[in-house]
């Protein structure tokens, strides 16, 4: 929920308001997905018409019941199947995040300011206790520096994520916050550890842990219990990026390594671009700017053991201009993890920035749509995404890097006859890493496909031979033709993948 | 309905902004339905606790509100009593972008400030720096006045800071679960201001000595 180009806010913020007032908002937040894959249906809530639900963060108690916290500075609960909302609390400082303790003792906010600790102590559902548990980062009062997470590890330490600061005096109004811009980039650093992720020990003591984010939009776990964000595009992000957090990693955007040691009082202005490239790690995927997501949120681990379909393991994440939910699944070559992305469902009734699987698999999507603007119009919203239990959706399932191409596996066996250079598509492109907002696609390359490339190893799986494999590369793999047994297309036909190393 | 109450030059421009979804005017609107502003707010029944950035205010900054329109400001970092002001409350229209844009910007205090020039916590004991090592580990919230949570050289203590009787300022009651070491001394402001406690306190500002006691109050009143 990041800058984006100011005609795209301008163009988005008239359509809604002119939509508004002559009373198509109903009309254009209710259509249906254009994108739903078989099986999965899409639950609007309705929110009592006096609560502003700008949602920035959600999560479950031990009874299932939803707390939800908005940017208006509030928290919800709602009971699901009812039209129960209760406030929990109010007055907080923008809160992006939430988390339960799993005995509902305690409920940890992230806002600006701090990590915050909110007790209901006479049972009663309204938090009565407001407890600071770490507010050693850097804060002025300029509007980005958004404040993500919490997540927590298993040891009972906590996780965040700190964006910087939007600096360009032509964007942010004002010199004051001009501090920390490297190669007359936008965003830079007018407090301490700006593009940083932390550690809040056990103990409450603050950990800084890796660096160069620029806006964190989200944090969460992923398969093998590492930890990843979303990173949104703009300087020195090409496009949006889900990133492994790991200590010590150098993220991309260098204005956080003002507060590094090592770091700490050099011109980073004297650093030379290539420099910066060979100290970055690169992103495990990249998220195709415009055509699949502008903005993402919070990635969510699908821990629901099948509940919620044939993408158990996988991660699942929304995008806050685009209003879409997108899947990604990983895998690590090498050692480092890399892997897809695709499209999942599009789009909601506006954008998405946080997800949580309930206990009967089904994922709710919090929504938000103000001063960003995302499709579908809404400023602000609830929805909850069920699969059936039964029907097989047809979609791309993974796709995983070979020595020679790639194994592309399905989710139904494949009519054979739909394999063909006619129905399966590879290009691939790369971008610039650099200051500047954003960059184009580089180098974009159609991989011509002779017939004996696509091999149908099993009834659900085709192996792409590739006999030049390129890294530093997004290789897109399109399937617009083909068909499974039951002569069902593939609901979404695009998957992207992520190539930044090769398998030895 | 909108339409009908405008000039007839400024309906045409609200007609034309409709049509074509350009160049639309909020002041238009404003003309057009005059209604109370929901981002401006007011304490009615109780006090009202609004984290957010404020104007000319410390970035964590906690406004708290009371319904006798006397209202103060707290830094969410040392727990410093910043400011008080009194009249209307406040205006988180500029940190919820009015409800449409991106908001995140300071919001305003809606009556007259007056500062009390107070050091971090104008509460220390001697032979300690002053205040040098309080913080605030945040509040708790009832039907009343918010207990501020505090520790100074590790000891917990509360502030529970209100409307003053009597006239236009606050009292600050402190509250010790254990009582710190050394002599108690109270901060008066220099200047402005005149401070009295339910401790006997000499005449003077600056600081001044008091009998140590578990719980006591300091008032300061706008002179």
């Amino acid at each position: 929920m990041m800058n984006k180009m100011q005609f795209t806010k301008l163009f988005t913020g008239q359509l809604a308001l002119v939509a508004a007032l002559i009373g198509l908002g109903s009309a254009v937040s209710e259509a249906a997905p254009k994108k739903l894959p078989d099986g999965y249906t899409v639950e609007t809530i309705q929110i009592p018409e006096d609560i502003t639900l700008g949602v920035g963060g959600l999560t479950l108690d031990s009874k299932g019941r939803l707390f939800i916290c908005t940017r208006e500075g509030e928290v919800w609960i709602h009971v699901p199947g009812t039209d129960q909302w209760k406030l929990f609390a109010d007055g907080l400082h923008e809160p992006l995040g939430l988390w339960m303790e799993p005995d509902d003792s305690a409920l940890f906010v992230m806002q600006r300011p701090e990590l915050t600790r909110l007790v209901d102590e006479n049972n009663d559902d309204v938090a009565d206790l407001y407890e600071t548990v770490n507010n050693s980062w850097g804060l002025t009062d300029n509007y980005h520096e958004y404040a993500f997470g919490p997540v927590r590890g298993e040891n009972g330490e906590f996780y965040g994520a700190l964006n910087t600061s939007l600096s360009w005096p032509g964007w942010a109004g004002s010199d004051r916050w001009d501090i920390g811009r490297v190669h007359d980039s936008k965003m830079g650093r007018a407090a301490p550890f700006r593009g940083w992720s932390f550690q809040i020990t056990p103990d409450g003591e603050f950990v800084p842990w890796s660096f160069g984010m620029r806006s964190p939009a989200g944090l969460g776990w992923g398969p093998d219990g590492e930890l990843f964000y979303t990173d949104n595009q703009g300087d020195w992000n090409p496009s949006s990026t889900l990133q492994h957090v790991v200590k010590g990693r150098f993220h991309g955007h260098p204005s956080s390594l003002m507060d590094h040691p090592a770091f700490r009082g050099k011109d980073l202005n004297s650093i030379s671009v290539e420099d910066y490239t060979r100290f970055r790690t690169p992103p495990a995927v990249y998220f195709p700017h415009g055509e699949l997501a502008n903005s993402p949120g919070e990635p969510t681990l699908d821990s629901t053991e099948g509940k919620f379909g044939p993408f158990a393991g996988q991660i699942f994440v929304g995008d806050q201009s685009l209003s879409n939910l997108m899947r990604i699944d990983l895998e690590k070559v090498n050692g480092q993890y890399q892997g897809a992305i695709y499209n999942f469902i599009s789009p909601l009734q506006c954008g998405v920035i946080r997800n949580v699987f309930g206990p009967d698999g089904s994922l709710w999507v919090g929504q938000t749509g103000r001063g960003w603007g995302s499709l579908g119009g809404k400023l602000f919203g609830l929805e909850r995404v069920t699969w059936d239990g039964q029907t097989q959706p047809m979609e791309i399932q993974s796709i995983r890097l070979k020595k020679d191409g790639f194994r592309v596996q399905f989710t139904q066996a494949l009519k054979k006859d739909s394999i063909s250079p006619e129905t399966m598509k590879v290009q691939h492109w790369g971008y610039h890493y650099r200051p500047e907002y954003g960059s184009p696609k580089v180098d974009q390359t159609q991989v011509e496909l002779k017939p004996d490339a696509l091999e149908l190893v099993s009834e659900n799986t085709v192996d792409i031979h590739i006999p030049k494999l390129e890294t530093g590369k997004v290789y897109e793999i399109s399937v617009p033709g083909v068909v499974s047994q039951g002569g069902r297309s593939v609901t979404n036909v695009k998957g992207w993948y992520t190539l930044n190393y090769l398998i030895k | 309905m909108i339409l009908k109450n405008l000039l007839p030059s400024k309906r045409k421009m609200a007609l034309t902004a409709l049509i074509v979804g350009i160049g639309w005017n909020p002041a238009l609107a404003q003309d057009a339905a005059p209604q109370p502003d929901p981002y401006k707010l007011q304490p009615t029944t109780k006090p009202l606790v609004i984290r957010s950035f404020i104007e000319d205010s410390p970035a964590r900054s906690i406004a708290v509100g009371f319904p006798q329109g006397v209202h103060y400001c707290l830094n969410g970092n040392s727990g410093k009593l910043e400011y008080v002001w009194i009249g209307g409350f406040l205006d988180v229209g500029p940190d919820r972008g009015r409800g449409r844009g991106r908001g995140g910007k300071p919001n305003k205090i809606l009556g007259q400030r007056k500062d009390l020039n107070l050091p971090a916590v104008p509460i220390r004991f001697t032979g300690k720096e002053k205040g040098a090592s309080a913080r605030f580990k945040g509040y708790r919230r009832g039907v009343g006045a918010p207990e501020v949570l505090m520790e100074w050289q590790g000891k917990s203590f509360k502030q529970i800071i209100r409307p003053a009787l009597g006239g236009i300022g606050v009292t600050v009651r402190y509250e010790f679960e254990e009582m710190p070491e050394g002599s108690l001394q109270i901060y008066a402001p220099v200047q402005g201001w005149k401070t009295t406690s339910t401790l006997k306190l000499p005449e003077g500002t600056g600081w001044l000595s008091a009998e140590k006691q578990m719980a006591f109050e300091v008032t300061y009143l706008d002179q």
